[in-house]
């Protein structure tokens, strides 16, 4: 019975219809192999006895060799034992079933079928025949998958869009952009590489890797403005190349023409800048594939699609970093004020405070109400001129010889010749300077009122050095006046003295010693100097 | 105050780094019946004297040649040594535990310093 069927498949040849009569029994033959699908019959068991012709066309099988179970051989081996399972699932459960599976072409390509399978039964309800049909769906699958594929890379390119306008922490971004470009384009490894011009040079800053680490990297000099590096980093377009060592391009630059050697291999090449709105191109997503052929039209599209993302994520990033720290400098800024108006409040403070042990002390000396205003004014003004003095250097400190001149200046100062100031550089601390610059002032008062200055011939002669001394170097400084009057030594300590003797050397914390010698009077000052140059 | 000899009126420790400031004080206290005990313009040099000596009282101002007198406080309190602050910050140059401790403002008018140090030196009720 079985070769009854098998042997005579009743055929439409390419010549054109053979004009028969057919019996009710050889039409449904015709018919079978008229149609586009794969067709057969099995018996009750399973076993197939007879196929369509458009079966052993496709497979380019004979019937000898499809007779029973010899249909296996054009399966795929390692779907078949999924298929015998089903066949026979489906067999035993007496309905109609399917089943998809690949099947081996004359042209030794496999192809996917739908195959449905449906029972013929006899008047007592019992499976005689079983009639399957294969119909070719490999593009209908073909579709799918690249529907799947398509809808899963735009998933994943709206995901990384999400992530990347939520993303505020530049590093943090790039890094995403980097890994979100590796996984969309099939990628072994990417990375991006921040624009950054070298003075003098194109070297471009390595940011982020994805699928390698940096020690893959540790040794190579960054890329450079290469032909094939350059519209990346001009931010002109994007590169693809199938097979970046078949590129004209490839390898003519110095030193390394090409790859350096030990580079990972890179044989797929895909390229986008990335370039922010303002036109600056921040920098590029570059990725690789150790086999060529690797990155294709699609990849090309989502990696631009990619670096648009990133372009907009990373200027918004800066611009929040940027307010960021702005604000932390606004703050520190106003930190700094208020710092700065307490100090001043601070000083402000305390120089009343002096100006007050001044006035008070001045107070206790004075003969009559204009004596007093004359002396404290004279005092306030001095005190005010080592201000000055102090403010020009930013409170920092002072010459020792301009806190001299300075204080010297209302009696002709060193022009004259009566005056003579000699020594070398010393810096003073402020509130140093701020002492002597009374004492000056206490002193030459005294000079030009009773000592060397209120005659003609008298002269000034201040002289100071550095000595080497015990822990450090000191200052020795010594006012000798001569040509006065012969001196008197005062029936009452004034305030010059106190100033000088109390005050300088307390502020000093050092000696300060004054000498009503007959000859004229002297001052010998000695203090320790903080670190000597 | 049972005499007013100066050599035997309270000792007052004075840290002050104003050579000035620190003479006004000083003729205040002289001049009021105290005994100064320093004065020190630095914060090692009050130190020294707060652990060698034992004040009666202590006025201090709160920086020192660039350095806070915090510690000296400490040493003082620790020994029961009633003290204020004498500064050009006011009471907002007070931190932490001694933020409530007396203090004076520079400029300062001398007789209320002596009324504070009065109340410092008063027996506690």
């Amino acid at each position: 019975m079985k070769g009854e069927h098998v042997a005579g498949p009743i055929g439409i040849g390419p010549g054109g219809t053979r004009s028969l009569l057919l019996t009710s029994g050889e039409t449904p033959m015709i018919l079978a192999d008229a149609i586009p699908h794969l067709v057969w019959m099995a018996d009750a068991e399973g076993s197939i006895f007879w196929f369509n012709r458009r079966w052993y066309e496709y497979t380019g099988t004979s019937p000898e060799e499809m007779v029973g179970w010899g249909w296996q051989s054009v399966h795929d081996p390692a779907e078949l034992p999924r298929v015998l399972e089903e066949y026979r699932a489906g067999l035993a459960r007496g309905a109609r079933f399917e089943m998809l599976f690949p099947l081996r072409g004359a042209d030794g390509k496999f192809r996917r079928f739908l195959t449905r399978v449906e029972p013929f039964l006899d008047e007592h309800d019992a499976t005689v025949r079983w009639v399957g049909t294969n119909t070719d769906v490999t593009l209908q699958v073909e579709a799918e998958r690249a529907l799947r594929e398509e809808t899963r890379r735009l998933d994943t390119l709206n995901r990384v869009a999400g992530l990347l306008t939520a993303e505020l922490d530049l590093e943090k971004l790039v890094q995403a952009v980097t890994d979100a470009s590796v996984a969309l384009a099939g990628a072994q490894f990417g990375a991006f590489f921040h624009n950054v011009e070298r003075e003098g040079g194109e070297a471009y800053t390595l940011y982020t890797l994805s699928g390698a680490s940096r020690d893959d990297f540790a040794g190579f000099p960054m890329p450079r403005n290469t032909p094939i590096f350059g519209p990346t980093f001009r931010g002109e377009r994007v590169v693809r190349y199938d097979d970046v060592l078949a590129d004209p391009d490839y390898g003519t630059m110095a030193p390394y023409f090409g790859l350096p050697s030990g580079h990972l291999p890179v044989r797929s090449y895909l390229a986008a800048p990335v370039v922010a709105r303002c036109g600056e191109v921040l920098g590029g997503i570059f990725l690789a594939h150790g086999e060529p052929g690797q990155f294709t039209a699609e990849a090309e599209r989502l990696i631009v699609g990619v670096a648009a993302q990133a372009a907009i994520a990373i200027d918004n990033a800066r611009l929040f970093q940027e307010a960021k720290r702005e604000l932390a400098e606004r703050q520190r800024a106003e930190e700094q004020q208020r710092l700065l108006l307490n100090e001043l409040n601070h000083r402000v403070k305390n120089t009343l405070a002096t100006v007050h042990s001044i006035a008070t002390q001045t107070l206790q000396t004075a003969v009559h109400p204009q004596a007093f205003a004359d002396a404290f004014v004279a005092r306030l003004l001095a005190l005010s001129h080592a201000h000055d003095l102090l403010n020009g250097g930013g409170w920092q400190g002072a010459w020792l010889r301009a806190v001299l001149e300075r204080a010297l200046a209302p009696h002709g100062g060193a022009e004259d010749g009566r005056l003579v100031l000699e020594g070398e550089n010393v810096w003073l601390a402020p509130q140093v300077a701020l002492a002597f610059g009374m004492a000056f002032h206490e002193l030459v008062t005294n000079a030009a009122k009773y000592g060397a200055l209120s005659t003609a011939q008298g002269r000034v002669t201040v002289s100071w050095r550095r000595e080497p001394g015990e822990g450090g170097a000191q200052l020795r400084l010594l006012w000798v006046e001569e040509g006065g009057p012969p001196v008197r030594r005062p029936a009452r300590r004034g305030f010059g003295s106190k100033l000088i003797e109390r005050g300088l050397s307390y502020q000093l914390r050092g000696e300060a010693s004054l000498t009503f010698a007959p000859e004229g009077v002297r001052c010998e000052v000695s203090m320790m100097l903080p670190d000597a140059p | 105050m049972s005499t007013t000899s100066p050599a035997a009126g309270p000792a007052v420790l004075v840290a002050e780094d104003e050579a000035l400031v620190m003479m006004l004080i000083e003729e205040t206290l002289i001049d009021h019946g105290f005994r100064m005990v320093g004065p020190a313009s630095r914060v090692a040099e009050a130190l020294e004297l707060a652990a060698t000596q034992r004040p009666d009282a202590a006025v201090l101002d709160i920086h020192l040649d660039g350095e806070e007198v915090f510690p000296v406080v400490e040493l003082l309190a620790a020994k029961g040594v009633p003290f204020l602050f004498l500064t050009g910050y006011g009471r907002e140059g007070l931190r932490g535990r001694w933020s409530e401790a007396p203090v004076m403002q520079k400029p300062f008018a001398p007789d209320e310093l002596v009324r504070c140090l009065g109340q410092l030196l008063a027996p506690s009720p």
